[in-house]
């Protein structure tokens, strides 16, 4: 699928395509909408996106911006729906502002496992906003145009737009890239190797210190930071990936030496949304509290359940062979129980 | 960590003269020990050398006993039938050591050469004579819990802490190398040296030598290995012990010991190994020799507790070798070599 | 009718995340610019930085800046008091040291710098670069001879938890009892050893011209924290955010001791980039916090036929040079046992070392350790079963303050235990239990927890898709925050559980304390309880002024929410969805925020949790080794929000508990206060091979005080008691007291040679 939405900058006519109330967007011409779209599942990580919102709200006034805009205004949408496939964002959080000729005022697409930058939507929010920042008469001015051809209507519709994005469930955003300060470039790169790791199925290639651990290659380089670091030296097991089907540490193993191994981490277990049994298995016994070990623990059952050698294990088996993944929160009795349901899958 | 550089070997010969001319040079495979202490800034090479690669990773049959490549993981030594079913001892050592994951990584030539838990040994601001020569022993005078019965010297009071390396010592088991001399033959309890004034030298091999096998003799007896631990499991031995039956008739024909935790090497127990070759074996009799086993025991002010634990452990040790007394769990597995077992209700699998 | 939500065994609605990796934690924000932070810490326990040689480090590829007490950015003092918690002075929570200050040096492992470099090797390299010498001067680590010495008078200066108090006269009584025992319990030094090390992320930006800090902590206080950092960096507090939406697991860390936060941000200002500080695990046993060791007197006066007269426990606890946090060891004495002459005190001594914090059940682990232990010491002087000389004492009221208790149904818990166990089947005689090499042995201990409540405040807003949102600035660290309140907030909202969410972790949220003290559901659950019923409210006012509505006219009284809609209470059909009164209104959403805190009941009152805990061990005499065979605890705790979440929080206690009980000590070199247990191969937290089976039951009766929801906390329940549990049936299995925690091989060993 072509993505349709990347191709589109602002200042180009949005195609047609269908809502899922029947309608169509050229249908809703004349007002300014906002499409959002995001998956439905949950991510409390995002608690901080509501705080950003309390305070846009604050500094925009809610009541001006609320109290224009219809609800019907914007659009909630499903990221595996029908309009996401046709504009090409299917399986992408994106954000569409359209204002009421249906010309694209403002996006965002977010990239899977990418993160909202609080500072980057205030500062897209501040470019897009008239002068003067502080005590804006924003409902004197109902038609007045404003910054870049904006109408203030449209204005309080990004307004919204921002407040919906940060409100809506797992919907994040980061603004252009030009927002960002851009780091400083690394002034030694002698030392550097090229490292080729195959992670999930995927090829990554990485400029690598050799003294980078997988472990920080993992979460550091790549931010797959599923695997987790407890202690760094082999002694707690948090850190526990697939290497060609077996456990093992990624604290103890060099990411040069781990090339050409096929690496599966706790992002590469299920597959697509279906969880692995033993992923499933832990939410319905319980088999973790804060969650940190979780991933470890995850990596060596699953790897336990591969192995001729453990796979049928008794209890005390288990026990034995899931001692190198210490859990602070002790959830252990818990974990038996999830491997012996995955053992009967 | 220190910086380095990274080299994989093409070949063991090209290994060891890379190594071999450049003393800041070292070895690394498994990695579960070199990367720790590369960490923790104990071993500062410049060049690592990846031997991983190398083809020394079979083990197989060979005069009567089993070759061992440097390169076959724990685990794949652990189970691998013919060490299982005839030397247990060296399956029970492996699996009663560290965890799953480490087992899967670390090598069986890197294993013997881990280097000592003194928590001095590690910790960068404090004297040892181990890491950095003639700075001092903190041990001696300070916490030593962990530390040598047997062996020690003014220099150092380090504990070896391989499970694997007490097996092997009973058992006679040989190490073979090549360095930059050629290649040689290493009797296993010849490999690790005590402290002496030069406890920075763990073993007899010189800088660039490299194990390219560990060959288990042909053995016609039963072996065994038991550990206490002060948690169930993934911990290190407080205190470990090996034995090596050989029997004629009802009669020992000869033992071999050695001891765990106590000495900057496998200890092997000549005394007990003396007073039971002969012998008939009873409960009596191991007591005896337990008591021979520790009777120059040379505690420290932390470590006495060491004294009483190895006996009982070399008694029961050699009360379930020969039969005396039930295995606490099935033979080549954690659960024989587990003291105490392991918590919960459930009876080790049998 | 919706079914509660509440008490129902609700999966975790963080578990999907968690089992994908996709939990973020807080070393796992991806910043743009993100430098890495290092620490070299002090070699020495007491004295002075002679010199600091920092050249090498500036000097290594890709360093940034090196901060150091030399340069480092002024911070103001600690404050004295946070939240009406004392902060400074002897009984004081935290540790007053302000990193980078001076040259001082209070401990072994304190920072003296920090290096920044553009990534995490070449900061950890340099960092191992800084060279320091030092002014020694000999560290005090002596608790006996420490020359600093005092009598803190109140627990975190709280008025409810004076140190030093007399009831009656217990030393008169004592004397004049016809049963005397007198015995000393030493504990050692434990680590929370969360294993999600301490971090930090700090970035700094310029918003319309002022200097605003966004931080990323593995805090448990996001809001104690935002005071905290405005505080020491002299900034306006709402130009302070912190961020933490998951924990790695806590447990008294996390909490009450903020180097790292402020090295962090002091880092990042110094440079203009994001930075990162992730501890080491090593640092975790110098910046971290512990539980101090304590040596215990218990001196307890009895009848013959078992009726105590007397109860002093007094305990030497230790503090380090730079802090006043005292492990309050008679919390469990004060109010466990009808007895009519009670006395405690604490007596502490500061030390180099590091400073301590709350751990798991704060002066309950091990402090109840010590008095359950005696109380089974006391059974056998006396020839009276454990469980039995227990309910000959039992207290109907607290013996200190006269107070009755909220609700107690501790007879029960003994009651039930028993049974679990099998307690009756066992040969009360010690060393008479064998099978194979082991020694069997069974042990009771009752277990307590004080069921705080404090004050907090929450915002719902209600969605005109149907949907709802409850935030509060308190805590997820596996406490199952985001479900339990989830839970609450679905039942005063009237809505189906997935129709809302509950979100926290964040100090732009309303207000709630830091979470500790098992209270954070006797604290949130009512704020959002609270909040959600001002929504309901705004939304009830919002429908009775709308012609439209079916509800206009209506007074707020004569309306209720039920099933996700407004009805009459005199006619429910009449009535109407959230939804369809926001979406006429024009309204995306409708907001408001509650607060609730605890009221005169508190004056009215006792309030506490209560368990028996019955353990069965393994002893093999010969190897010294204990293993525990299995736990039964019975608790009474309320009414449970969630019993799934709550299971897997008093099997974690108890597990705790365990690793206190047979394996968990920090040992510090005694010449030079040094650690030598650092790591988690030496620092030995249990393992799977180590957890026995556990079977563990609620009471589930409804507190009729502490709240509406009649719950009470369980987070630290689990971890008290267990230890004398373990530790009496240690005693039955083999016949030795152990009175020294823990209980490894070698003192068992040398118990049994003597």
């Amino acid at each position: 699928m072509h993505n349709l939405v990347s191709a589109l900058q602002p200042g180009d006519t949005v195609p047609n395509g269908p809502l899922p109330d029947g309608s169509t967007l050229f249908e809703r011409r004349g007002r300014p909408i906002i499409l959002a779209f995001a998956p439905t599942e949950w991510d409390p990580a995002q608690a901080h996106q509501s705080a950003i919102f309390a305070r846009l709200s604050q500094e925009f006034g809610s009541g001006v911006a609320f109290a224009e805009a219809a609800p019907e205004a914007w659009h909630s949408l499903d990221y595996r729906g029908e309009l996401a496939i046709h504009l090409g964002v299917a399986g992408q959080r994106a954000l569409l502002l359209l204002d009421e000729e249906g010309v694209l005022r403002w996006k965002t697409v977010v990239e899977p496992g990418q993160d909202i930058r609080p500072g980057q939507v205030l500062a897209a929010l501040q470019a897009l906003r008239p002068e003067p920042l502080d005590a804006p008469d924003l409902a004197a001015a109902s038609t007045e145009v404003l910054t870049g051809g904006m109408s203030r209507r449209t204005f309080v519709m990004a307004t919204l737009a921002a407040a919906a994005l940060l409100a809506l469930p797992s919907v994040v955003a980061a603004a252009p890239e030009t927002a960002l300060p851009s780091p400083p470039p690394t002034d030694n790169r002698s030392a550097m190797l090229p490292v080729e790791l195959n992670i999930n199925g995927k090829s990554h290639r990485l400029q690598l210190d050799p003294r980078t651990a997988l472990l920080d290659a993992l979460r550091e380089n790549l931010h797959l930071t599923g695997t987790k670091k407890g202690c760094d030296h082999g002694q707690c097991g948090a850190c526990t990936v697939h290497l060609d089907g077996h456990s093992a540490l990624s604290c103890l193993t060099l990411a040069v030496m781990a090339q050409g191994k096929a690496i599966t981490t706790i992002e590469g277990l299920a597959k697509g949304d279906t969880l692995h049994p033993v992923q499933a298995a832990f939410i319905k016994h319980d088999a973790f509290q804060c969650g940190y070990c979780t991933p470890g623990q995850i990596m060596s059952a699953s790897a336990l359940l591969a192995d001729q050698h453990t796979r049928h294990g008794s209890a005390v088996e288990i026990r034995e062979a899931m001692s190198g993944n210490l859990c602070r929160c002790a959830a252990y009795p818990n974990i038996i129980a999830a491997i012996q349901e995955a053992q009967r899958a | 960590m220190h910086p380095f550089q990274y080299q994989r070997a093409e070949s063991g010969d090209q290994a060891v003269a890379v190594v071999a001319k450049n003393p800041d040079a070292a070895f690394i495979a498994g990695g579960t020990s070199q990367v720790d202490l590369l960490k923790e800034g104990v071993h500062q090479p410049s060049l690592l050398v990846d031997v991983a690669g190398l083809p020394l990773r079979q083990i197989t049959d060979f005069e009567g006993g089993v070759r061992i490549g440097a390169n076959a993981t724990n685990t794949e030594a652990a189970y691998y039938p013919a060490i299982q079913a005839r030397y247990p001892a060296v399956s029970e050592a492996l699996l009663a050591g560290a965890s799953v994951q480490i087992r899967n990584m670390a090598t069986m030539a890197g294993n013997p050469l881990q280097r000592t838990r003194c928590p001095y040994f590690r910790d960068l601001d404090q004297p040892c004579n181990k890491r950095t020569p003639g700075s001092g022993c903190a041990a001696i005078g300070g916490y030593n819990h962990v530390h040598a019965l047997f062996g020690a010297s003014a220099a150092c009071v380090a504990t070896h802490p391989s499970d694997l390396a007490v097996a092997l010592s009973a058992l006679d088991a040989r190490v073979q190398t090549t360095g930059p001399r050629g290649s040689r033959t290493i009797a296993f309890p010849d490999l690790h040296r005590l402290p002496g004034t030069t406890p920075h030298l763990d073993t007899v091999l010189e800088h660039g030598e490299l194990i390219t096998s560990i060959d288990l003799p042909a053995f016609a007896g039963r072996s065994h290995y038991l550990k206490v631990r002060e948690r169930a499991s993934y911990a290190y031995a407080l205190a470990s012990c090996a034995v090596a039956l050989e029997m004629d008739g009802a009669k020992i024909k000869r033992a071999r010991i050695a001891l765990g935790g106590v000495a900057h090497k496998p200890w092997r127990a000549t005394p007990a190994e003396a007073l039971l070759a002969g012998q008939q074996p009873t409960e009596k009799l191991f007591q005896a020799a337990a008591a021979a086993a520790f009777a120059d025991a040379k505690p420290l002010e932390h470590n006495a507790y060491k004294i009483p634990m190895g006996r009982n452990l070399l008694v029961r040790a050699l009360l379930e070798t020969s039969g005396l007394q039930p295995l606490q769990g099935p033979a080549g597995t954690a659960f024989a070599a587990s003291v105490g077992g392991m918590a919960g209700q459930v009876a080790t699998p049998n | 009718m919706l079914t509660e939500a509440t008490g129902q065994p609700l999966d975790r609605v963080d578990g999907r995340l968690k089992v994908m990796g996709g939990a973020r934690y807080t070393a796992e924000w991806d910043l743009p610019g993100l430098a890495y932070g290092a620490l070299a810490t002090s070699a020495i326990a007491h004295g002075k930085v002679r010199t600091l040689d920092i050249k090498a480090a500036q000097q290594a590829p890709g360093v940034l800046a090196v901060l150091t007490y030399l340069n480092a950015p002024r911070l103001q003092p600690m404050p004295e008091k946070v939240g009406g918690t004392l902060f400074r002075g002897e009984g004081g929570i935290t540790e007053t040291l302000q990193p980078l200050q001076d040259a001082t040096i209070a401990y072994a492992g304190q920072p003296l710098a920090v290096v920044v470099a553009d990534t995490h090797e070449h900061a950890r390299y340099a960092a191992s670069l800084v060279r320091i010498t030092y002014d020694e001067a000999k560290p005090e680590l002596d608790r006996a001879t420490a020359s600093r010495q005092t009598l803190p008078e109140a627990f975190t200066g709280s008025k409810e938890e004076p140190l030093q108090v007399t009831v009656g006269d217990p030393r008169s009584a004592l004397a004049a009892a016809s049963v005397k025992l007198e015995r000393v319990y030493e504990s050692a030094i434990t680590h929370h050893n969360p294993i999600e090390q301490l971090a930090t992320i700090a970035r700094w930006e310029k918003r319309n011209g002022a200097d605003y800090l966004t931080v990323y902590d593995t805090t448990r206080g996001v809001d104690t924290l935002q005071e905290v950092i405005s505080a020491s960096l002299n900034l306006p507090k709402d130009n302070v955010h912190i961020i933490c939406p998951f924990i790695g697991g806590a447990f008294g860390s996390k909490g009450w001791l903020y180097a790292p936060a402020l090295l962090t941000a002091m880092a990042a200002r110094v440079v203009g980039r994001p930075v990162k500080i992730e501890l080491r695990r090593q640092d975790m046993f110098s910046t971290a916090g512990q539980r101090g060791a304590t040596r215990q007197t218990l001196s307890l006066g009895a009848t013959r036929d078992g009726k105590l007269t007397s109860l002093q426990h007094d305990t030497q606890a230790q503090t380090s040079m730079v802090s006043g946090y005292t492990e309050p060891c008679a919390r469990v004495s004060r109010m466990m046992y009808a007895v009519p002459n009670l006395g405690f005190a604490h007596h502490l001594s500061h030390l180099n070392l590091p400073s301590p914090c709350p751990m798991r059940g704060p002066g309950e682990t091990v402090g109840g350790w010590a008095l359950e232990c005696a109380i089974d010491e006391l059974a056998t002087e006396l020839n009276i079963d454990p469980v039995e000389l227990r309910l000959r004492n039992y207290a109907d009221k607290n013996p200190e303050t006269g107070k009755p208790f909220s609700s107690k149904h501790l007879r029960e818990c003994y009651a039930r235990g028993q049974e679990l166990i099998g307690w009756a089947a066992r040969n009360p005689k010690p060393r008479s239990m064998r099978e194979g090499n082991s020694l069997i042995g069974y042990g009771v201990a009752t277990t307590m927890y004080p069921a705080a409540r404090r004050e907090a405040s929450a915002r719902a807003t209600i969605f005109a898709d149907g949907h709802a949102l409850v935030q509060s600035a308190t805590h997820e660290l596996g406490n199952g925050a985001y479900t339990i309140f989830r839970q609450i907030s679905a039942d005063a909202l009237t809505l189906p559980v997935n129709n809302v969410r509950f979100e926290l972790g964040d100090s732009a949220l309303p207000k709630a304390p830091t979470t500790g003290g098992s209270a954070t559901t006797a604290t949130v659950g009512p704020a959002a309880t609270a909040a959600s019923e001002a929504v309901l409210s705004a939304l009830k006012q919002l429908a009775a002024r709308d012609a439209k509505s079916p509800l206009f006219g209506a007074s707020e009284e004569a309306i209720e929410a039920r099933d996700g809609r407004l009805v009459r209470k005199a006619n429910a059909a009449q009535g109407e969805t959230y939804a369809a009164i926001l979406k006429r209104a024009k309204l995306p959403s409708i907001s408001a925020e509650g607060t609730a805190k605890p009221g005169d009941e508190r004056e009215q009152f006792s309030f506490y949790s209560f368990g028996a805990v019955f353990a069965k061990v393994r002893v093999d005499e010969a190897s010294g080794s204990i293993r525990v065979a299995q736990l039964c605890a019975v608790y009474d705790v309320g009414r449970l929000m969630n019993p799934q979440t709550a299971r897997s929080q008093f099997i974690g206690g108890m597990s705790m508990g365990l690793g206190a009980t047979l394996m968990e000590a920090t040992h510090y070199d005694a010449r030079n206060g040094r650690a030598v247990v650092r790591n988690l191969a030496d620092y030995h937290v249990p393992s799977m091979a180590d957890t026995p089976d556990i079977l563990v039951e609620a009471l589930n009766i409804p507190d009729p005080h502490i709240s509406a929801l009649g719950a009470r906390g369980i987070g630290e329940i689990g971890c008290v008691g267990t230890p004398a549990a373990i530790t009496n049936a240690v005693f039955h299995a083999t016949g030795q007291r152990l009175r020294s925690l823990p209980l490894t091989p070698d003192k068992l060993l040398k118990a049994l040679a003597s």
